[in-house]
């Protein structure tokens, strides 16, 4: 494509040629035709985007506030030299440069190779793409210009922050009725040792004692205690009006770093945990623990994104049959815009579930973006305390998170049913 | 993998804007783009600089400066109380001829703009003092002698009077002002005739787009104006003595029979433009790049060495597309041969005959128009022959040969 | 293959990229259609002559030759007689025009009469181009028209002539040997220029004889000159008899001619304009085309032919009684074919060299008069028979049918750029043309931008006034109160609602709150806060 100054350039020239002709001035023509003549000749010069790039990330999946160091490797394969490229690695907006730049004028002969280094800080948890890589070609001249890109794309993750929240746990009012994984003296998969016994044909080689084999020559195997688990259910409001506040302090934001803080306060207790997030539907991860399922709660608490109105009643009737007998269910939401709420949790609390309400105050979120007229707001805050104590009047145990409280302090505001 | 991804490393060589003023590259360029504003000012000059009548009395708006101060001069000499300009002849070239009348100007305002540019580097405050304080002693010098002395004047006489039209000619102070004024008068004629000489430099120095800017457009309003005025209409209305161009192009005699010598100066004038245009941009423009890139880049030696890429590129470009260009105009404008050497491969033919024959081939319009079907089929050359291949492979064979000599 | 469906394309026809791709279609075929027509109109086949490069019997290649052979330079004109204006010695040219076959492109212009602007304009030459020959003339150049039915009338025009563009039939003169087309045109001597002038054979240099002996000033004391010395008079001399011919007169054998119109002819010598062959007395002119003679009874009734004597050859020269030789001349002839090979190369027809031609034209002064001509234009009249280096004879190809489509298309790119960079219009149009290009490129072409990474989160927000509004209003206010009253006595809504005025006063139990409860009226802001305040601390106690 020819820039805005090859076109005047050749417009200038073209016009030069012509009203030197009508003047009869032949040392217009002469400039006229030299300045076509040097578009001409630069047209000779001609870079390429056939470039080999190779993207290196530090890390594929990073908590939210973390820096991820990234490296371009920029190899011109060919036989032709590149001439002056533009290389600009399109970074999703929501990162932050921290040092380096994701940009770089190169000029590669054949065959060399250079990189771009550069670090990012991830301020919000999400899926992330970056890429492609956008390349530029430009004449040493400015006259031409040429836009290609390299369609080479890095996947990353970036989860929500996890607090550490035990000691709130252990200080907090909550009851401690789900005291983490326990020992029961009873043979199963777990973790403790419970005893040592005969090889029968199915076990698996992994826990053959071969110490005691060594010793009796006979196939021993080692037994576990079975782990009892209490199934922690966390259900996470992520309905369009949570998105009330700035983009990084909103109901919906606190929510998730809540959701992993107690997801991963449990899977370290060897709990199982559950994970539904509701917003336009309902999306539930089933109980489990380990590795495994702390990644799946963190990956999909990194995607949420406020959207929908589904209300709290529809998502507890939908998971009753799902809810474990008893178990502890966290609700994590504003408890705003869902007539639901109060009979949902009605529902839960009389079906024998210990119901924790964590509930930033989106009132106060919304203080933080809206100029709200004091009496509005004193109002607006009567009413959600109306809300809540009708909720703790279920024998819910409800905290009422301020935007400027810490997950731990807040877990330990908690409000007796 | 968190172990696979280096940070940037820092280098001896850096991007800082100190060290880029050092750069030889970057110097090649300012020289290069400074040599060819001076060449071209004295090609134009050349080319431009003649009045129709040689004679020392005759004025005309040629390009040359010495025309309007011997002229400025003998107005002075005339007058019933002569006067002289200030600014001595031997510094303003005037009494010289060829191009003997621009070197000394030429140097002088070389001097001052090191001087401007050196003044550049310094802190904002002390530029500001020194731009006070030239401002003011232009001032001083101005009006000073003339304010004093009326003062003086007027105490002592103990009289409130005008400083003009009295008949004691120690009260008319105002003849104070005459001095300075001419000086100034001087000062403008020089900055309007080297004014593309002056803003040139400033922009190559300075590093300033616009002053380069501004070179550029005074150059071609000079060029416009010359044309315009020896365009045949207006020199038949306007008595200017402005020697003209020749209307048509004589034959092919200069270098081995390309070009004929009245383009040669247009050529080399066009060239040179183009030259110092791209040098002192692109001067600019890689500062400007190189500047914005955030501190660890600067220090990055895989950016510098990407920047020194760029500019040798630049730089070996700048030689092999004036070289070209050069031959390409000059073999364009040859063209028209070559047209009517085609058309003969019909001899023969009605047609053939009359093109070959045809008065717009001898006239500079076949000329102009041949030259352009020419430049677009070397434009069109590109899709024939793979130049960047070829350059890419002379690179790589000198790049081996110098391995192995290593 | 997929054979795309009729509702499929019906589909493509009503998207938006059908319906642009159909709107594009029918502008580009409407531009093709318009282009063609106006395009056809000028480029019409028809038969290719008179061309001075063409060998045919009725091209103009002997003449050409001739000329060449004395040593003068022959170039030809393909694109516009604009470009007469750049000849730098026009005194040293002769401009010839045989038969204006074509009409071309031209544009409106601006005129210095009322009308301002002048629409249509003639055919043939454009205005300016006819501009440009007689400002041609007016510098000293010489130009030579011939040309019967083709569109010489407007440079005609120019110098005070009308071609009657009728065929001229003569009665006595037609010639028996050939056809009635073919009629001789006798002129006793060719350089008296009026009736008070007498013989000026003085200006031309091949008959100048100011001694009067017979032999032309220039071979004064040469008894057998050279070729060289002969110079441009070298066709008067008969290497064989050794003979000088100083005739004035000729005898121009015409094929097929016109005449100027009547009255019109420039008998007044005052405008230098000079009628010096006519045809006989009983030549008619066939204007009412029905192309045969009709004698009427007067010769002037309508529908009958026009009767003789008719000027068929003028000449015009800028100098009066063309004295100056350095001014310009204009010869101007009713016959386009006047020196087509046939006619001009006797000898050439006789030994076959233009096969077609199956006549045999008796021997003329055709080539003499040309050639004569060519010497009083060229050939330096100081009695030493020089000639300029630069001297030249231009052949206007620009009007003559081309004989291939490559050669018009070359001659027209060639005619629209020195139109556009020659004529006032034109040029002006492209002026503007060149004008709202660079506006064009400034307003329109843009650089990509430069790429910079700019952090940004996308900033959610929330919000809503008249939500604010509605929670500051007194029922609303009174609803929560009523809400918390209930909440703190754990009663269920229908428990609340069946419950007593006399009871709920006795829950609140605050005076100003039970007020606020059961009194409906505006409430001032100060109020409002105050009320507020007080449920706030209500459940407190």
């Amino acid at each position: 494509m020819w820039t805005r100054k090859a076109s005047i350039l050749g417009a200038g020239g073209v016009s030069l040629v012509l009203v030197g002709m009508m003047m009869s001035n032949f040392q217009m023509m002469v400039f006229g035709v030299a300045f076509v003549a040097f578009l001409a000749v630069n047209s000779w010069i001609t870079g390429h985007g056939d470039i080999q790039v190779v993207r290196t990330l530090s890390a594929d999946n990073l908590y939210k506030g973390d820096d991820l160091y990234v490296e371009l490797e920029i190899t011109n394969p060919s036989w032709r030299r590149t001439q002056q490229l533009e290389i600009y690695d399109n970074v999703p907006h929501e990162m932050k440069l921290r040092s380096g730049l994701n940009y770089m004028r190169v000029n590669l002969g054949p065959g060399e190779t250079t990189r771009v280094r550069y670090v990012l800080r991830c301020p919000l948890r999400g899926h992330y793409s970056i890429g492609p890589i956008s390349i530029r070609y430009r004449d040493s001249f400015n006259l031409f210009s040429q836009e290609m890109y390299v369609d080479h794309r890095s996947d990353l993750i970036v989860f929500p922050q996890v607090r550490e929240i035990e000691e709130a746990m252990v200080r907090s009012r909550t009851p401690k009725m789900y005291t983490g994984a326990t020992t029961l003296r009873t043979p199963g998969p777990g973790t403790e040792f419970f005893s040592l016994r005969e090889y029968v044909p199915g076990d698996p080689f992994k826990i053959i004692n071969w110490k005691a084999f060594a010793r009796t020559g006979q196939l021993i195997v080692n037994e576990k205690c079975r782990d009892a688990v209490t199934d922690v259910f966390i259900l996470v409001d992520s309905r369009d009006i949570s998105r009330i506040g700035t983009v990084l302090k909103n109901p919906l934001e606190v929510g998730t770093v809540a959701a992993a803080s107690l997801a991963s306060y449990f899977i370290k207790r060897r709990d199982s945990v559950a994970l539904a997030v509701y917003d336009e539907r309902l999306s539930f991860l089933s109980p489990d623990t380990g590795d495994k399922q702390y990644f799946k709660i963190l990956s999909s608490l990194a995607g949420v994104a406020p959207k929908g109105a589904m209300p709290l009643q529809a998502v507890t009737n939908a998971l009753s049959s799902r809810f474990s007998r008893g178990s502890p269910v966290f609700i994590i939401s504003a408890l705003e815009g869902d007539g639901t709420t109060i009979p949902a949790i009605r529902d839960l609390a009389g079906r024998g579930h210990e119901v924790i309400i964590l509930s930033p105050s989106s009132v106060d979120f919304e203080r933080l973006v809206s100029r709200i007229p004091r009496t509005s707001y004193e109002v607006l805050k009567l009413e959600r305390q109306n809300r809540l104590t009708a909720l703790a009047g279920f024998g819910a145990r409800v905290i009422d998170w301020m935007p400027d409280v810490e997950l731990s302090q807040a877990l330990l505001q908690v409000k007796m049913g | 993998m968190a172990d696979d991804v280096a940070i940037q490393s820092e280098g001896i060589e850096t991007l800082h804007l100190k060290v880029l003023r050092r750069k030889w590259q970057i110097l090649a360029l300012q020289i290069t783009a400074t040599i060819s504003l001076f060449s071209m000012y004295i090609m134009m000059t050349r080319t431009y600089g003649s009045c129709d009548i040689i004679d020392s009395t005759s004025w005309c708006p040629a390009l040359d400066h010495t025309l309007t101060l011997s002229a400025l001069q003998q107005f002075l000499v005339l007058q019933p109380d002569p006067l002289s300009l200030p600014i001595p002849n031997w510094m303003t070239g005037v009494g010289n001829s060829g191009d003997g009348r621009y070197w000394m100007p030429l140097f002088v305002i070389s001097i001052l703009v090191a001087g401007w540019t050196i003044l550049g580097l310094q802190t904002a405050k002390l530029r500001r003092r020194v731009n006070m304080g030239i401002l003011g002693f232009a001032l001083l010098y101005l009006a000073g002698l003339f304010v004093i002395t009326w003062l003086i004047g007027m105490i002592f006489s103990f009289d409130l009077y005008l400083p003009f039209g009295q008949i004691d000619s120690n009260k008319n102070h105002v003849e104070y002002l005459v001095g300075p004024l001419l000086l100034y008068i001087q000062v403008f004629v020089l900055v309007f005739y080297f004014l593309p000489v002056i803003s040139g430099l400033l922009g190559i120095w300075g590093m300033s787009k616009s002053r380069i800017s501004w070179a550029i457009g005074s150059t071609i309003i000079y060029l416009g104006l010359h044309a315009l005025l020896s365009y045949e209409g207006v020199r038949s209305t306007i008595e200017l003595n402005l020697s003209a161009l020749p209307v048509q192009i004589g034959d092919a005699t200069e270098w081995g029979g390309l070009v004929a010598p009245e383009i040669v100066p247009l050529l080399i004038i066009s060239l040179l433009l183009m030259v110092f245009l791209e040098s002192g941009f692109a001067t600019i423009r890689y500062v400007e790049y190189a500047f914005k890139l955030p501190e660890s880049c600067k220090k990055d030696p895989e950016y510098v060495s990407q920047f020194d890429n760029i500019l040798n590129v630049h730089l070996q470009q700048t030689v092999g597309v004036s070289f070209f260009v050069g031959l390409v105009t000059a073999l364009a404008l040859k063209f028209d041969d070559l047209i009517v050497d085609l058309v003969s491969v019909f001899e023969g033919s009605q047609w053939s005959e009359q093109v070959k024959e045809s008065l717009e081939l001898q006239l500079t319009y076949g000329t102009v128009i041949s030259a352009m079907i020419f430049v677009i089929f070397i434009a069109g050359l590109r899709y024939i022959i793979p130049w960047p291949r070829i350059s890419g492979l002379i690179e790589k064979g000198i790049r081996q040969i110098r391995d192995q000599s290593v | 293959m997929a054979v795309p469906s009729l509702s499929g394309v019906g589909n493509w026809l009503r998207s938006p990229s059908g319906k642009r791709m159909v709107a594009l279609s029918l502008f580009y075929l409407t531009l093709g259609l318009l282009f063609s027509t106006v395009a056809g109109t000028y480029i019409t086949r028809s038969e290719v002559h008179q061309s001075a490069y063409g060998e045919d019997w009725n091209d103009m290649s002997a003449f050409r030759a001739d000329i060449k052979n004395q040593g003068i330079t022959t170039t030809s004109i393909v694109s516009s007689p604009l470009l007469l204006e750049e000849i730098q010695s026009p005194r040293d040219t002769v401009f010839v025009v045989s038969g204006i076959e074509r009409d071309t492109i031209s544009l409106p212009r601006f005129s210095a009469d009322s009308s301002v602007i002048q629409l249509v304009e003639g055919l043939g030459y454009s205005t300016s181009e006819i501009d440009a020959i007689s400002n041609f003339v007016e510098r000293g150049g010489t130009i030579v028209v011939l040309d019967d039915f083709g569109y010489a009338q407007g440079l005609a025009d120019e110098f005070g002539l009308g071609f009657s563009g009728h065929q001229l039939y003569d009665t006595q003169t037609w010639d028996p040997d050939l056809d009635f087309n073919y009629v001789w045109l006798n002129i006793t001597n060719g350089f008296n220029y009026s009736t008070s002038s007498g013989s000026r054979t003085n200006t031309n240099p091949c008959i100048a004889d100011e001694d009067s002996d017979g032999t032309p000033d220039f071979l004064e004391g040469i008894v057998v000159p050279t070729t060289e010395e002969l110079g441009l008079c070298s066709h008067r001399w008969d290497s064989i008899s050794a003979t000088y011919n100083m005739d004035p007169g000729y005898d121009l054998l015409l094929n097929q001619p016109s005449a100027f119109d009547k009255g019109e002819a420039g008998e007044n010598s005052d405008d230098n304009l000079y009628p010096i062959g006519f045809s006989t007395q009983d030549a008619y002119l066939d204007t009412n085309n029905d192309g045969k003679l009709t004698v009427g009874f007067s010769g002037t009734d309508a529908g009958s032919d026009e009767q003789g004597p008719f000027a068929m050859y003028v000449k015009y020269c800028r100098s009066r009684n063309c004295d100056n030789p350095d001014s310009g001349r204009a010869y101007f002839v009713t016959d386009g074919s006047l020196l087509v090979n046939s006619i001009y190369d006797t000898e050439g027809v006789e030994s076959g060299a233009y096969g077609e031609f199956n006549k045999t034209p008796d021997i003329n002064d055709n080539r003499r008069w040309a050639l004569d001509l060519i010497a009083e234009a060229l050939m330096s009249n100081d009695g030493n028979a020089s000639i300029s280096s630069d001297a030249q004879v231009i052949f206007d190809e620009s009007r003559h049918q081309q004989p291939s489509f490559m050669g018009d298309t070359y001659n027209l790119l060639y005619y629209i750029l020195i139109y556009f960079t020659n004529d006032w219009m034109a040029m002006l149009l492209m002026f503007l043309g060149l004008f709202v290009l660079f506006e064009f490129i400034i307003i329109k072409k843009l650089d990509p931008e430069p790429w910079r990474h700019v952090f940004s989160i996308i900033y959610y927000g929330y919000g809503d006034s008249r939500r604010y509004e509605y929670y500051g209003r007194a029922n609303k206010i009174k609803q929560i109160l009523l809400t918390r009253v209930r909440n703190v006595n754990s009663l269920t809504r229908e428990e609340f609602d069946a419950l007593p005025a006399r009871d709920l006063q006795k829950m609140v139990d605050d005076p100003v709150l039970i007020k606020f409860i059961f009194e409906d009226r505006r409430y001032s802001m100060e109020e409002m806060i105050a009320v507020i305040k007080r449920i706030k601390t209500w459940g407190r106690r």
